[in-house]
């Protein structure tokens, strides 16, 4: 990927969800490497061409790039029809989970910068719903998801990454329809906490000291706290998930140091999914592991910290 | 109301106490002979000084809590005896044998006292012991509670 030009004047985009954005109204650019100029794609009075943007999608080319000054533009667009955009109907299957993930990811930041919790679960609902769709309607690999996602740090890219990836593990452990979808919807929200806890700490490139680190851990409570007068939304299984992802089986985690038999088997499953993530992930701190070094560290805490059955399972739906 | 919570060592007003679940780890059994003033730790941000209470006392939880606890747990009940480990101005800090979620409404009834309070954080302490630490809603006789 170019980073030098992406970081300093242009944003990458899926090329799998341009196909989706009728009226958008952005310059997109193709950026070869990163020595080299961006050559304009499409202009933004032109609709663009399906069949040319199949072409370059079949050469492999899986982002295309638009000014980053068109970014609130083209984020604007996706929160504005989100709906529509998802609507099965208008895009093929193999474009559905890159598109997913990335309108997904664009509504989520922006429900994540509001104070009205019942909106924000309102939207959620709607959004689990849509990646059960997607998940469900066929196998999907986690490096399949992998691939099309973005792997920043933010809050709601992570979010929306673990949402995507519980869809996966709890469809493969047996979980079908209403659970399926509470499931979900949970992990679009498990991290909500987070967002009362200061960028300083959360982007900090150094390691945490003993303040910001139990800082950082006051998230769950904070996240259950927030959701907890939405029950008319949400189930008490859905707040367990909130609440109890950071628990670890020997009783080392946090908030509370359950042991293993009083954690939820939904905050299990999403404390693999999210250490996964996170290890993959850019971090202030550290590059992305690759999928199999991350998967090597969930192994070695299988069993202690992580549900072992539950890594397994995770292992096989690579 | 520092004051108010002193510990008396009247008989409870409660006879009927059901019986005590917790397990009190080894370090805190000495703590439990202990009373007085609670020092701050540098790393804490409390407001007001914490007096070690330690006493025994009987607890309620209020159906208005946000998470109705006892119909979700099976074999659970929406009472039972609790450890008061210390009190402040505005929070209260007990040991129950079951971990008690932020936001559940609790009742404490403790040497004639009911303190009503809001559970805000909980921590395993070991088996069949977690320490709940709540703000204190309001305190009032139990005659005038009742």
């Amino acid at each position: 990927m170019p980073t030098s030009l992406v970081t300093q004047q242009f944003i990458p985009i899926s090329a799998k969800t341009l196909g989706c954005c009728d009226g958008l109204n952005v310059d997109v650019y193709l950026i070869a490497s990163a020595d080299s100029t961006p050559t304009l794609f499409c202009s933004r009075e032109v609709a663009v061409e399906s069949e040319q943007l199949r072409q370059i999608i079949k050469a492999g080319v899986s982002k295309l790039y638009i000014d980053s000054t068109s970014y609130t533009d083209y984020q604007t667009h996706l929160r504005n029809n989100w709906k529509s955009i998802l609507d099965q109907d208008r895009f093929n299957e193999s474009n559905r989970t890159a598109v997913m993930s990335e309108v997904v990811r664009a509504v989520l930041s922006e429900q994540f910068a509001s104070t009205d919790t019942q909106t924000v679960v309102e939207t959620c609902s709607e959004l689990g719903g849509s990646i059960v769709n997607v998940i469900a309607e066929r196998p999907v690999l986690v490096s399949e998801l992998s691939d099309v996602m973005y792997h920043d740090y933010a809050t709601f890219t992570h979010s929306s990454n673990v949402a995507s990836y519980m869809a996966v593990i709890a469809k493969a452990l047996g979980y079908s329809g209403n659970e399926l979808q509470q499931i979900v919807v949970a992990a679009l929200l498990h991290d909500i906490g987070k967002l009362e806890i200061p960028d300083s700490i959360l982007a900090k490139p150094g390691r945490l000291d003993e303040f910001e680190f139990r800082h950082v851990q006051l998230h769950p409570g904070l996240g259950f706290r927030r959701l907890i007068n939405e029950q008319r939304q949400l189930t008490y299984d859905q707040l367990m998930l909130v609440y109890q992802h950071h628990e670890k089986l020997n009783g080392k985690g946090y908030p509370v140091g359950l042991p293993a038999e009083e954690i939820h088997p939904w905050a299990k499953m999403c404390s693999v999914v999210d250490i996964f993530e996170a290890l993959t992930s850019q971090r202030p701190y550290r590059k992305p592991m690759t999928h199999a070094t991350a998967l090597a560290m969930l192994d070695s805490l299988a069993g202690t910290e992580l549900d072992a059955e539950m890594v397994k399972c995770w292992k096989m739906l690579m | 109301m520092l004051e108010d919570a002193h510990v008396s060592e009247d008989r409870a007003s409660f006879e009927d106490f059901p019986p005590l679940r917790v397990i009190l780890p080894e370090e805190l059994q000495r703590f439990y002979a202990e009373r007085g003033y609670l020092a701050a730790m540098p790393h804490e941000d409390r407001a007001h000084a914490r007096l070690n209470v330690r006493s025994q006392g009987f607890i309620c939880f209020l159906p208005a809590s946000p998470i109705p606890h006892c119909d979700i747990i099976a074999g659970d009940t929406c009472q039972g005896t609790v450890l008061v480990k210390d009190i402040s101005k505005t929070g209260i800090a007990i040991l129950y044998h079951r971990q008690i979620f932020p936001c559940e409404k609790l009742a404490i009834f403790l040497h004639g006292r009911a303190i009503e309070a809001t559970a805000v954080r909980c921590r395993r302490i070991g088996p069949q012991c977690y320490e709940t630490g709540a703000t204190i809603d309001s305190i009032a006789t139990v005659e005038e509670y009742d």
